[in-house]
């Protein structure tokens, strides 16, 4: 016969740390993104030096969480671990021998990994997939509007053909899909709203759209700003994720592949 | 205007540098050691570890591991 003790130990009551006041706000926010900048800034410098930057941003993540005091806080800390990590893999992969589209098949796996970790420390995946109280039409209207976009964007930077190497078409295409979905899951499916409950709705759409720029530093990329602006709107206004994600996979396939088939020959 | 940007530079960020990837590679496993030190010590320790600080380690750790194998794959099929 086995006793067990009547009386439920307190939750948490042995494994809270005394001094637990770190909150997660503005000033923090910002020194984030300067920290991002600074990292993706090194690229320019040295390979090594930047993925130090990455390196040391993901691990004071781990380290500021036991210190964090509210929910809200605990809520946006694997987020802001994965944004680096997720950049230091980009920058580690050995992807050296690949063409462009399939390197970004291969860094795909190890990025949705990231995304599914951060997602999964405080949602379910599915949750993250919801439509919204706009509904189809809306979000079915959001990736419409993805075309004139990437005849803009086609037209301010053509790509070349050839990126995908020797993948087929349709292998290409899934390729792509999957390199922008851990992208958007990351940016407007978790660091938006996750900015918007701790410091408001306005510097959750200016603070992950300038963070999301901060990652195409130095690829010297003018348009990722203004595009992450607009793709956060759409998200703020149909809180979810869905719409967007349509958009940044039709812009890709169109400008990847389908323009530079059509007007290339 | 044209941002004045080192074509290496771009080079390597666009397409991938064996070289730099390499040296990258050994930072991304200093990373790894310390994420996984980490989590060992958090999962031995008395008492019971908060499950999110052992959820966020492997946020860490997990991704770098693919990647730490695929560079290790990637560097013997260089030998053969």
């Amino acid at each position: 016969m086995t006793f067990r003790s009547v009386v439920p130990a307190p939750p948490n009551a042995l494994v809270q740390p005394a001094g637990r006041t770190l909150v997660v706000g503005l000033p923090l926010l910002i020194g984030y993104l300067t920290a991002l900048a600074l990292s993706e800034g090194l690229l320019l410098v040295s390979a090594p030096l930047a993925a130090g930057g990455f390196g040391l941003l993901a691990l004071a993540g781990c380290v500021a969480l036991p210190f964090t005091a509210d929910e809200r806080s605990q809520a946006l800390l694997p987020v802001m671990t994965a944004i680096p990590v997720v950049r230091l893999i980009v920058v580690a992969a050995p992807t050296a021998d690949f063409a462009s589209i399939p390197r970004l098949g291969v860094l795909a796996l190890p990025t949705l990994i990231v995304v599914t970790l951060a997602t999964r420390t405080r949602h379910s995946v599915g949750q993250l997939f919801r439509l919204g109280p706009s509904g189809w039409a809306t979000q079915l209207a959001v990736v419409l509007v993805a075309v004139p976009l990437a005849v803009i964007v086609y037209l301010l930077m053509p790509v070349t053909p050839g990126g995908r190497g020797n993948l087929p078409v349709i292998a290409a295409g899934i390729v792509l899909a999957l390199a922008v979905l851990p992208d958007e899951l990351l940016f407007r499916g978790l660091l938006q709203p996750a900015i918007t409950a701790v410091a408001g709705q306005r510097a959750g759409l200016y603070l992950s759209a300038m963070m999301y720029a901060a990652t195409f530093i130095a690829y010297a990329s003018v348009g990722a700003l203004a595009a992450a602006f607009a793709v956060g709107w759409c998200r703020q206004r149909t809180d979810s994720v869905v719409g967007v994600v349509g958009a940044r996979v039709v812009l890709v396939v169109l400008v990847y592949l389908a323009f530079p088939a059509i007007f290339n020959g | 205007m044209t941002p004045s940007v080192p074509p290496p530079v771009l080079d390597f960020l666009r397409y991938g540098d064996a070289k730099a990837s390499m040296s990258a590679g050994l930072v991304l496993l200093a990373v790894l050691l310390v994420a996984l030190t980490a989590k060992a010590l958090l999962q031995s320790a008395s008492p019971a570890p908060r499950q999110d600080a052992v959820r966020l380690l492997n946020i860490l750790a997990v991704p770098l591991f693919i990647v730490f194998v695929a560079i290790v794959v990637e560097r013997f099929s260089d030998l053969s």
